[in-house]
């Protein structure tokens, strides 16, 4: 909790439960640091500066690990865990790679003020349900790479939740790796909220590639509206080697979405949750499928 | 805990509480042009710039700033002579209560050193965290604009 120090008169604000302040200096000290009882790490902070969890005494920032830079590597690419989500929007190669998505849903993310703050770590630790990365990366061939440069694949990272898989605790995201993406692929991302600012109410992403009319290859994934971010496997399946017309969509999206487990959002109803973001996917397959046709 | 925080281009030697956010530090500091508005990051009325990007200063613990550059208001202008930023917002009448004018103008500062000419949108978008509740948000976007241009032309 904040508390507003009673003892200044200009009513300084502080988080009375933090005890000590790291800034390590070697993943070694990170891991040592971490070990103890009642510390974490420190993200972006923006969350922290909200509701501070429970129990927590020590922040253990990584800022001189130097974890903050965007690689391009061969086939990949690495970002540092302590990248914040404005270098995203703003790197010229991935506002084009994977048609953009990376970036759109990093600039989704809060306010310009906000995203000078929010670490790409961070982002996918909390894993949030409107957290904006971690459904765009379940597209994505790729990792998250831990202090033991141990590489878990994105699916897995988010299907077992980062907290299960001891992040946070016993371990730490210093990169993710983002494998390129291939040439014909095409990818879409759109996010439905009420107002720029406010969380999504729902997020649906896709990556597919088509050929003589068909869909050849198909992901899709939806955040917001469940707790974690999850690929539609069962859609994913009915559409694959199908030929795109609007009720081989709708059914597909009516048979995933028939058992959904919805999280509950004071803002909607289920049924208009569903309804958005069933037809949501359908307009962007849609746009990819006229695209196709236009080259 | 001890601390050497940089603010305005001078270090201040300092004894704080590990829990302690830049906000209510600066403005222990005598920096009162640092607001304190909603303390959540929502308003943008506490930013301040620091390593040359616009942040909520109330979303950033003060240890976390050790070894950063801070700007805060107090080192943008004067009122003999202001910023080009400040006398565009005069102008353009981009002021009624005042309250969120420190942040939106460091956000301002922020955006054009980093691009000297913005659009209107970039400008839009990189006040998408300033909220203004009386004067609106055109005046400011025309100030912005005028001051990028002033600044340029070296006026």
């Amino acid at each position: 909790m904040k508390y507003f120090n009673e003892n200044n008169p200009t009513g300084e604000i502080y988080m009375s439960e933090i005890e000590a302040f790291y800034m390590p200096e070697t993943i070694e000290e990170v891991q040592k640091l971490l070990r103890e009882e009642g510390h974490t790490i420190l993200g972006g902070g923006t969350n922290l500066s909200v509701s501070m969890p429970q129990n927590v005494k020590g922040l253990i920032s990584l800022k001189k690990l130097r974890l903050n830079t965007i690689e391009e590597c061969e086939n990949s690419y690495k970002i540092g865990a302590q990248v914040v989500l404005s270098d995203i929007v703003k790197h010229q190669k991935l506002q084009v790679l994977w048609d953009g998505i990376l970036c759109k849903a990093a600039c989704n993310a809060g306010s310009s003020l906000n995203r000078n703050l929010i670490t790409v770590g961070g982002n996918i630790v909390k894993v949030l349900y409107w957290s904006d990365l971690p459904p765009v990366l379940l597209l994505f061939e790729g990792n998250v790479i831990d202090d033991k440069n141990e590489k878990i694949p994105f699916e897995t990272f988010f299907e077992k939740h980062p907290v299960s898989l001891q992040f946070g605790k016993e371990r730490f995201v210093t990169f993710i790796e983002l494998e390129t993406p291939r040439n014909n692929t095409q990818y879409f991302w759109e996010s439905f909220q009420k107002t720029k600012v406010d969380f999504a109410i729902t997020t649906v992403c896709g990556a597919l590639s088509l050929k003589e009319n068909r869909i050849e290859e198909i992901k899709l994934s939806v955040g917001a509206i469940s707790l974690l971010p999850r690929r539609l496997k069962k859609a994913e399946a009915m559409l694959q080697g199908k030929m795109i017309i609007d009720t081989v969509l709708m059914n597909a999206f009516d048979e995933e979405f028939k058992n959904f487990r919805l999280k509950y959002d004071y803002r909607v109803s289920k049924e208009y949750t569903l309804e958005i973001t069933k037809n949501l996917f359908r307009k962007n397959i849609m746009q990819i499928k006229e695209r196709d046709h236009e080259n | 805990m001890k601390i050497k925080l940089d603010v305005n281009d001078k270090l201040y030697s300092l004894e704080i509480a590990p829990g302690d956010f830049l906000s209510a530090t600066l403005r222990s500091l005598g920096l009162k042009g640092v607001k304190i508005g909603c303390s959540r990051g929502n308003c943008g009325c506490c930013a301040v710039i620091v390593d040359k990007k616009a942040v909520n200063s109330c979303q950033v613990f003060t240890a976390q700033c050790a070894g950063s550059k801070i700007y805060t208001i107090e080192s943008l202008g004067t009122i003999d002579n202001p910023h080009p930023i400040q006398k565009r917002f005069v102008e353009a009448g981009s002021a009624q209560c005042g309250f969120c004018n420190p942040g939106t103008l460091m956000a301002a500062k922020a955006l054009l050193d980093e691009n000297p000419k913005p659009t209107r949108k970039d400008i839009s978008e990189a006040l998408d965290g300033n909220l203004c509740r009386c004067t609106g948000y055109v005046k400011r976007i025309h100030a912005i604009f005028d001051a990028a241009k002033d600044i340029r032309e070296g006026r």
